[in-house]
């Protein structure tokens, strides 16, 4: 007897066998070939060949290996790759053999198949037994081991000679191998108690069911992931069923989400294309979080995204044919792939291109301002004056509320409104249904901008400054003010929900949104935790932006002399920088003013009663002079360069006169003067004229003299008086 | 004079306060109702009922025995795969050198005098032996689906005038009229007759008609698909390659040639050795057997549709036997003779040739 036959007559004892197919080349045959091999089937490996788990190699030498899946693992095999060994002669290396394992192997478990599955006694059990009998594929001969993963690790064996085993619910399912004795194991797959529906397949799969599309009916929805039809179709019905549904419970995981009887049921809209939630519900959501405006604008972003974390999708266990099983909570942000919410938008940006402008008594005027640009992804929120530009991200719109804002090229020439731009969907901007990438209150200084603290009572202003009507005009570049009657104080309106949205403590923003533009100075120190006014004027000396350090310092307050020009700003800031959105040009002046001529700020007519009192001395010739006073009843006066004005009035004058100290030049008179006077300190401090008078009662007293005196008010200005 | 003072007291008085101007306003966003739509409970009810309706365990052990026996039968000239997990799908793969003649679609062993390659009981070459294995799967079986591709890359054709008029019977359409008288017109007829040849020996194998697409993909087909620029470029890298040096990224998929390669292969000389060979994609449609089983509830409602789908779906041998019928890969497609570069014809009586889909199932998509 052969040695070679001697060893399979031992290894046929010893519980391995010879197998059915001739032995190829390498493998303990003589001739090249390929055969499959059963577990447990003998092989031979020759000294003189390589082996390799692929026809093309890489070779090398093997000893001491004798089944076909001791040899696999020798080379390296690996779960997914062919079962297959390939030997060659190295003196015939084009004559290449192989052995591979038999495919009977990988069906034991099926149906029909050599081990039979059958429910067991307790739920989701299950019993493999041995099919009686059975000996094909080398059944008679292998083991199995049943391993379940996660969490509670079990394993059960069936061995050789054993008829069945018994093994208990594995919520993973299990894993088997198969082995022959003394040989490394063969995996078989995964053993479930139970099949599972095509959704309970796609969850335990795992990895995300729905994603964020924007091109549903209305606009957002979440669409399945895949073409996996069946499991969607599924989905769908057990939302129909109540076997799915999507509930809100902050801070708390899916687990415990799904089973709290308080959380919060989302209401959904199901269609075969995908899942939207409801348009009331998001309205309402609105609500919560911004009060009655939250209805004017959609929501944001982040807003979608914070509100997919609180979401949670829960999945009954079973439909009721299984017994008694945990449902499946998972979080809807996973779920769902809310993040790509926002990643699609991380690089786009909002921008503005700003204007400011002048408000004068003749209306606006416009300036070009800087250009600012914020990431959508940041909850952008900006406020700018009507007639900037905004330029739209790619695929967006402009909504004022829910009516769209036509859009030249991707630009937009901004009016007074909250505009909203938003993801552009099929339900355009009448939808709640899509997302908000950024939000710009867009202010008109002409309508919202109110110097609240001057009276009334002037002409009615052009139509693109209606806050400013009847505030009195100095010149046509200066409004005026009274300072005993008027003062510098300004009210701020803005947009329906601009507040809302500006103010809402999840934005953290630096400053807020009222109903005050409050004239701010150089204040220092600290002022608690109010924030501060997003809307502030500032009043300076001059036009220039007071929007640094410096010009805060500089800024002045209300109170100056008469003919001194004060300069409002109305300042934004949002928290990135200020920025000057409007600026208005006042003059001090006489109370009883009551009109004023002229184009031209320097060739200004002012036209008024009970001006300023002056005492001064009155000479003419032959008589003496006289010591005295005079009150302009009636006046009309000229601004000229240099502190110069021209004045003509008619005063009453009274004095005494200097030689005898009788009384002279009492009773009205008309007076033409030349003012001259410091401006900004002591403007038309002296006064000079020449006026026509009763000569009455001294009776030296001639029908006109000159005057030379002082400004009773602006001496007491320059005295600090007032 | 006093009149004057009047009016001069007076003038002060005549201030108003700021009375409010109205601005435009934001509209609110009115809410619109939207319904659902009505659950799809009647694929639920599908999808029970082709649960019930299972493929017999038994079809997967026959067809994992027949498997087996062909590769033990061809294995040493041809790779024998299944595509997928079920054993309905099988891919093969045969080297054209060692079994066509050079440069003619002969089989080895068709001409008097040359010997055959591969035989088996009842079969003298690897395609005939492949169909002695399906037959075994035929009482399984409703039906069996081939796509043969023959892939003759850079390979010179034995005559330019190349023809194989007896091969040209028997297909929906014939691929071509008139043989033109160039080399790669010849390649290309070469490609298609390798591939008839190849699917008439697996219908003899058979003993049984089958629909067959039999396809040719000569070496445009595979200049058309394969970077060899892109394989050019990275030899020289790695030539270029010094000690210690970072390896160059990988080549670029299509700069490889097309699965499965061989170690003969050498794409940056534009040599794909292991395109020279027959593909052959079998699809075995198995017959489901009726459920002797029906749902315990009646009702139609999403619950019970549910119920029934689960019901059906945690029975112990439905969860064994999940495995289903491949994807179809007739029925949809071209009806086309000249798809791209290539020759396609599928036998009379057959639907439209889905090409795409073979070339996924054989591994042949170009790469993205």
């Amino acid at each position: 007897m052969k040695l070679s036959t001697c060893l399979f007559a031992l290894c046929a004892l010893a519980g391995l066998a010879a197998p059915a197919f001739a032995q190829p080349r390498c493998f303990g045959g003589s001739e090249p070939a390929a055969a499959p091999l059963t577990l447990g089937d003998r092989v031979r490996l020759d000294s003189n060949c390589q082996y390799a788990l692929d026809a093309n190699g890489p070779w090398r030498s093997l000893t001491n290996r004798d089944t076909v899946v001791d040899v696999l693992a020798a080379l390296g095999w690996r779960d997914g790759m062919q079962a297959t060994a390939y030997g060659r002669r190295t003196d015939a290396p084009t004559e290449v053999s192989s052995v591979f394992v038999d495919h009977c192997t990988d069906y034991v478990l099926q149906a029909g198949g050599a081990f039979r599955v059958r429910p067991g006694a307790r739920t989701d059990a299950l019993v493999v037994e041995r099919t009686s009998g059975a000996t094909s594929c080398g059944v008679d001969r292998i083991a199995l081991t049943f391993d379940c993963q996660g969490s509670g690790a079990r394993r059960a064996t069936l061995p050789i000679g054993a008829q069945s085993v018994e093994l208990p619910e594995c919520g993973a399912g299990w894993e088997v191998q198969a082995a022959a004795q003394g040989e490394p194991s063969y995996p078989l797959g995964r053993l479930a108690a139970g099949g599972e529906t095509p959704l309970q397949r796609r969850l335990r799969d795992g990895g995300t069911l729905l994603r964020p599309d924007w091109e549903g009916e209305r606009g957002l929805r979440f669409v399945p992931t895949e073409t996996d039809a069946d499991a969607w179709a599924e989905l769908r019905t057990a939302f129909a069923a109540g076997h799915a549904r999507l509930v809100r419970k902050r801070g708390a995981t899916a687990a415990t989400a799904c089973h709290e009887e308080s959380a919060d049921v989302v209401p959904l809209v199901v269609t075969g294309g995908g899942v939207a939630f409801d348009e009331g519900w998001l309205a309402s959501a609105m609500r919560d979080l911004y009060g009655a405006d939250g209805v004017r604008f959609a929501p944001s972003l982040s807003m979608l995204r914070e509100l997919a974390d609180e979401l949670h999708l829960c999945l009954a266990g079973t439909y009721g044919a299984r017994g008694a099983r945990e449902g499946t909570g998972l979080a809807f942000a996973q779920a769902a792939s809310a993040q790509e919410l926002v990643t699609r938008y991380a690089t786009a940006e909002l921008c503005v291109t700003h204007v400011a402008y002048d408000v004068t008594p003749n209306g606006l005027v416009s300036h070009e301002g800087a250009r600012q640009c914020v990431a959508v992804s940041d909850g952008a929120l900006l406020a700018a004056n009507a007639g900037a530009v905004l330029e739209l991200p790619e695929g967006s719109v402009a909504c004022n509320g829910n009516t769209p804002i036509e859009a030249s090229e991707g630009r937009v020439t901004l009016s007074r409104g909250l505009v909203d731009v938003r993801v552009g969907t099929r339900g355009g901007c009448a939808t709640f249904e899509t997302a908000s990438l950024g939000r710009v209150g867009v202010v008109d200084p002409g309508h919202d901008w109110i110097p609240a603290g001057l009276e009334r009572g002037g002409r009615e202003a052009p139509a693109d400054v209606p806050a400013w009507s009847g505030v009195f005009v100095d010149d046509p570049q200066s409004f005026a003010f009274v300072r005993r009657r008027d003062d510098l104080r300004f009210r701020m309106t803005s947009p329906e929900g601009f507040a809302s949205a500006w103010n809402h403590p999840a934005r953290g923003a630096a400053t807020a949104v009222g109903q005050h533009a409050p004239v701010v100075g150089d204040e220092s120190g600290r002022f608690g935790h109010a924030r501060p006014s997003a809307f502030v004027t500032r009043l300076t000396k001059d036009a220039t932006c007071p929007v640094g350090a410096d010009d805060v310092r500089t800024a002045v307050p209300a109170e100056t002399v008469v003919d001194g020009v004060v300069h409002a700003h109305l300042v934004l800031d949002d928290g990135r920088a200020p920025r000057c959105l409007a600026h208005a040009r006042f003059r001090a002046r006489e109370p009883r003013v009551v009109s004023t001529l002229g184009r031209s700020e320097r060739r200004q007519l002012r036209i008024g009663f009970l001006g300023d009192a002056r005492l001064g001395v009155f000479f003419s010739e032959p008589q003496p002079a006289a010591i005295g006073a005079l009150l302009p009843i009636f006046y009309t006066d000229l601004h000229l360069k240099a502190g110069f004005l021209f004045e003509v009035s008619v005063p009453l004058t009274a004095a005494i006169a200097w030689e005898d100290g009788r009384a002279s030049r009492v009773g009205p008179a008309l007076m033409v003067a030349m003012n001259w006077g410091y401006p900004e300190i002591a403007p038309r401090l002296f006064t000079f004229g020449v006026m026509v008078h009763a000569p009455w009662p001294h009776p030296d007293d001639t029908v006109w003299s000159f005057f030379g005196g002082i400004n009773v008010t602006s001496l007491i200005d320059l005295l600090g008086g007032r | 004079m006093r009149l004057l003072l009047m009016i001069a007291l007076a003038v002060p008085c005549g201030g108003t306060a700021y009375e409010g101007a109205t601005g435009p306003t934001t509209p609110e966003i009115a809410v619109v109702p939207a319904p659902s739509d009505p659950p799809p409970t009647e694929r639920m009810r599908t999808l029970e009922r082709q649960c019930r309706e299972t493929i017999p365990g038994t079809t997967f052990q026959e067809a994992a025995r027949a498997l087996s026996q062909v590769r033990a039968s061809i294995g040493r000239y041809c790779s024998v795969a299944l595509v997928g997990e079920t054993p309905l799908e099988w891919r093969v793969s045969c080297g054209a050198d060692a079994l066509f003649e050079s440069g003619r679609y002969a089989l080895s062993g068709d001409t008097e005098g040359s010997t055959p390659v591969v035989t088996c009981d009842g079969g003298r070459n690897a395609f005939a032996c492949l169909g002695r294995g399906l037959r075994s799967m035929l009482p399984h079986v409703a039906r069996v689906d081939v796509a043969v591709v023959g892939h003759v890359d850079q390979q010179l054709p034995a005559q330019a005038r190349l023809d194989c008029p007896e091969l040209k019977e028997g297909w929906e359409a014939v691929p071509w009229s008139r043989a033109t008288n160039t080399r790669e017109a010849a390649n290309e007829r070469l490609a298609w007759c390798r591939a008839a040849r190849a699917s008439r020996a697996l219908a003899e194998g058979l003993g049984s008609s089958v629909h067959t697409a039999a396809i040719g993909n000569g070496s445009r087909w595979l200049d058309a698909r394969l970077d060899r620029q892109g394989a050019v470029d990275h030899a020289r890298a790695l030539e270029r390659l010094r000690p210690g040096d970072e390896p160059p990224a990988d080549p670029p998929a299509a700069a490889n040639c097309p699965n499965p390669g061989s170690a003969s292969d050498e794409p940056a000389a534009g040599k794909c050795q292991s395109a020279r060979r027959v593909d052959v994609l079998v699809r075995l449609e198995a017959r489901p057997s009726r459920a002797d089983t029906e749902c315990s509830r009646d009702g139609a409602t999403p619950e019970d549709v549910l119920f029934c789908l689960e019901e059906c779906a945690a029975r112990p041998e439905q969860s064994q036997s999940a495995l289903a019928n491949p994807h179809a890969f007739f029925g949809s497609g071209s009806t086309e003779t000249r798809v791209g570069e290539r020759f396609v014809t599928r036998t009379s009586g057959a639907g439209a040739v889905d090409v795409a889909r073979i070339d996924e199932r054989l591994g042949l998509a170009a790469p993205r």
